[in-house]
């Protein structure tokens, strides 16, 4: 059995361990005591008396840095002086007793002076504006004026929580002599929590490591930075204290107080020739960053990107900014950026052809970008470019083009008798892509990197710090460096992500672990196989990825590859909607994907089909709002994932590779197409364009005087 | 509160007060970390313990309801020729679950299996919606829960 098989196997036999999990009796704990208002000055904090064996920490106890900083975002570990939403931490109480704490968590009185909270982010002031991107292709306000026709289009996008299974925590560890400290952490991203450790507890970096969680679980994004703030309480705590300290947040907590994903409001008009093809285009984008703008740069620069999803057009104005507001930091989901960008698009695309009175397909295909006929970003190689065979492979699979003339026909004629049906019937269809790495600069400023060795028994050794969102990853590695060194997968050890071993290989997030380090471990193989001819045994090699030379950016410009690959999916969607109850129930869903060359293809199944779920769950079934200023409580009772009944069997069909053709990451390509499709096939149900998710249900959205 | 109750097949004692989750008596007293806690409302089923033949969320079962009951967890149940059938069935079709919902898949699996011998996919479904999930695929576990049933027919038609 491989060592993949036997950790599922301790998994199902109940021996798998969470961070909280780890027995140490001697551990101590840490509670987070935290701001009461959305927006403020604090003016005092009111303890209660504390026993000696608790200690109480504030920012004035942080010995270094005061902040963590997200590519030049900086997040206070606790606040200071200022509070900027309700629930930011403002007070550790560490000790023993966890139930102690709590109870004198309660009587610690923060008192701030309280001020105007912007919750507002679709009308934003200026001071709300973090940063902004704009494009500007050609002359937009001619090819305006001249178009035959111009429609415009309003489109939302709702927040998101991550859900993880495993909520927030961590387990700081001290060596016997307490001069090194262990943090073993679920984050994504170890080097960010190791960087934020010696910083904030101004130790030199030898005295720390970070170790991932002793079992995999899905990278979400709600442990990309915000595990290095919960780490930073923890070192706090442990260096106060000198002893162990674990944190585990209830889930409570964590749903009322974690990041989630940002929310959107996008405004679209479109020129339009006679014959249905895009003109002129200008999108105005609002993306909600919470209090803290983590990542909005990443995320104006994808949803921009893909502002005009696979489609060609000659001018074209993007304005997207990033809006903070008093509310817990929004931001980085499946997606980032690009899902609420294709959502809006492909929405519009349909609003589109049908003021042309054209069929989906038909439309799509006209409009579609070529080598030609540039995407956003200008000139993009072959292979990221959307294939038009993808819009014919996800028409034959569904029939789409049959049932989606018949649902119409059917819709008209019950209209005309005024009789409900026993279901009402519709079909979408839309156009996704997903790119794999982090956009333009950013993935050049990472310095990823991964180091393989090959000892004198012919046994190789992977390091690195990546995060594995599942066992495959690294079955995948093992198959892969056994064939380029040439011994048996078996005999490839693959180390787990220790900063104190593995060199640093960025954040697990984009699907960047199955394409950029994953190519990057290969290059390192191949540099060990080029060696072994001039030097003995053993070997070491390290390398560091670069992206490759077509995928040249222009960060002024906003042209270039942008990306290390781009992937393509066709979605269609089938619903039957109950009459009465306006309830969906998904009938089918079909996907086209190009996701270049794959690797694992059952492994690449399942990613899409959880993807799926994420993305039902983001247009349907999570509903998540805040009402002054926080998450209300009836939420968190109500908040529903998709329940496996309630998923469809999807068919999914890759495209033929042809030629060399690059991995692509496909994780987040289910949730960039199909909330499109989903809304587009339950608008052709009801009658009414809806235009925001989460959808609601309620009968008076789903009126024509509510699409107005 | 004195409280005897069968655990995993041995005859067990415990002072303990009467409201206290038995998901929490289980992790502290008997050091039983195999079901694991998500939500504490009854949702995720990331606690679920077979409770007097039933699969019960122990988060929302206080300790004075197990009073002279069986409580089979997933440590007891790993002991057995019916846990074995699903450990292969999961293995053998690669069903990779996270430690916070695979005890509690198992157990799932298990009890809908006693139900329904040869469940069809809608049943599966059905009874997996127990265990909320935002980060695996259904179609692989569906393959192992049917690949479940097909080792446990088998058995007992060997048997
Ligand atoms: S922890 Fe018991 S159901 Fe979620
Ligand atoms: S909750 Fe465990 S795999 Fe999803």
């Amino acid at each position: 059995m491989n060592r993949e098989a036997e950790e599922v196997r301790s998994i199902l036999q109940g021996r798998g361990l969470r961070i909280g999990d780890i027995p140490d009796r001697e551990a101590c704990f840490v509670t987070v005591v935290r701001s009461p208002v959305s927006r403020g000055v604090i003016e005092g904090i009111g303890m209660p008396e504390l026993p000696p064996r608790v200690r109480a920490l504030t920012a004035a106890d942080i010995p270094g840095t005061k902040e963590l900083t997200v590519f030049g975002v900086s997040v206070p570990i606790l606040a200071e002086g200022r509070v900027r939403y309700k629930g930011e931490p403002v007070l550790l109480l560490a000790g023993p007793d966890e139930t102690e704490l709590e109870e004198l968590a309660e009587k610690v009185a923060i008192t701030c002076r309280e001020e105007e909270p912007f919750l507002n982010f679709t009308d934003p002031a200026e001071e709300q504006i973090a940063c902004s991107r704009t494009v500007n292709r050609g002359k937009v306000d001619e090819a305006m004026a001249g178009a035959a026709r111009r429609v415009t289009g309003e489109y939302a996008t709702g927040t998101q929580e991550h859900y993880t299974p495993e909520t927030q925590a961590v387990y700081a560890r001290w060596n016997r002599d307490r001069t090194r400290l262990t943090l073993l952490s679920p984050s994504s991203w170890p080097f960010h929590v190791h960087e934020t450790l010696a910083n904030c507890l101004r130790l030199p970096r030898k005295a720390l490591a970070v170790e991932s969680a002793p079992a995999p679980e899905t990278c979400l994004d709600g442990k990309l930075w915000y595990s290095s703030l919960v780490a930073a309480h923890a070192g706090l705590a442990a260096a106060a204290l000198g002893k162990n300290i674990k944190i585990r947040y209830s889930r409570e907590e964590d749903f009322f107080f974690s990041p989630k994903r940002s929310p959107a409001h996008l405004r679209y008009t479109a020129g339009l020739d006679a014959t249905g093809r895009l003109q002129a285009m200008d999108v105005q984008i609002l993306v909600n960053t919470g209090a803290y703008p983590v990542f909005a740069r990443e995320t104006l620069d994808r949803a921009a990107a893909a502002a005009l999803g696979g489609y060609h057009c000659p001018a074209v104005r993007v304005r997207a900014s990033a809006v903070t507001t008093n509310l817990p930091p929004l931001g980085p989901f499946a997606g980032m950026g690009s899902a609420m960008s294709l959502f809006a698009m492909e929405l519009f695309a349909d609003k589109l052809r049908k003021e042309t009175d054209r069929d989906p397909v038909s439309w799509k295909k006209e409009n579609l970008a070529s080598p030609r006929r540039r995407l956003i970003i200008g000139e993009t190689p072959r292979s990221s470019l959307p294939d038009p065979a993808l819009l014919d492979l996800a028409h034959r699979m569904s029939d789409f083009n049959r049932k989606h003339a018949a649902f119409e026909l059917a819709r008209k004629r019950g209209a005309e008798k005024d009789e409900a049906p026993e279901s009402l019937r519709g079909i979408g269809l839309a156009l996704g892509s997903q790119v794999s790495g982090f956009f333009g600069a950013g993935e050049a400023s990472l310095g990823t990197t991964v180091r393989v060795s090959l000892d004198m028994d012919g046994k190789a050794r992977i390091c690195s710090s990546a995060v594995p969102g599942s066992h495959a990853l690294h079955r995948i590695w093992r198959r892969l460096a056994g064939e380029s060194l040439g011994i048996p997968p078996e005999e490839i050890e693959i180390a787990g992500a220790d900063t104190s071993t593995g060199p640093d290989t960025g954040p697990a997030v984009f699907s960047r672990n199955i394409t950029i380090v994953t190519r990057t471990m290969q290059d390192a193989c191949e540099l060990i196989k080029k060696k072994r001819f001039r030097s003995p045994l053993p070997l070491t090699a390290a390398k560091r990825y670069r992206l490759p030379r077509s995928a040249g950016w222009n960060d002024q410009e906003f042209t270039g590859g942008g990306c290390a690959a781009t992937a393509w999916a066709a979605a269609v969607v089938e619903v039957r909607v109950d009459p009465l109850t306006f309830l969906p129930e998904i009938a089918g869903v079909w996907l086209a994907v190009d996701a270049g060359t794959v690797l694992d293809e059952k492994e690449a199944r399942r990613a899409m089909e959880t993807g799926i779920s994420q993305a039902f769950g983001w247009a349907l079934f999570e509903r998540m709002t805040f009402r002054r200023g926080r998450v209300p409580r009836d939420q968190f009772l109500g908040y529903r994932l998709p329940p496996a009944r309630d998923l469809p069997n999807p068919e999914i069909a890759f495209l033929e590779a042809g030629g060399k053709r690059p991995v692509k990451g496909i994780g987040e390509l289910a949730m960039n197409s199909l909330p499109a499709a989903f809304v587009g096939a339950l608008s052709q149900a009801v009658g009414v364009d809806i235009r925001n998710i989460p959808v609601s249900l309620r009968e008076e959205d789903l009126t024509p005087e509510a699409a107005r | 509160m004195r409280i005897p109750f069968t655990l995993n097949g041995r005859q067990v004692l415990v002072e303990s007060g009467p409201d206290r989750r038995l998901l929490h008596l289980l992790r502290e007293e008997f050091g039983l970390l195999g079901a694991k806690e998500g939500c504490l409302q009854g949702y995720c089923g990331f606690c679920l313990v077979i409770l007097n033949d039933e699969l019960v969320p122990s988060c929302m079962v206080p300790v004075f309801s197990v009073f002279q009951g069986r409580v089979v967890t997933i440590e007891g149940f790993r002991e057995t020729s019916d846990f074995r059938d699903i450990e292969h069935a999961f293995l053998a079709e690669e069903v990779a679950p996270c430690p916070s919902c695979g005890p509690a898949k198992v157990l799932t699996t298990h009890m809908l299996l006693k139900r329904f011998p040869n469940p069809t996919e809608k049943q599966i479904r059905r009874a997996l919606s127990r265990v909320s999930c935002r980060c695996t695929d259904v179609t692989t576990l569906v393959a192992g829960v049917k690949a479940a049933g097909a080792n446990r027919r088998l058995r007992s038609h060997v048997r």
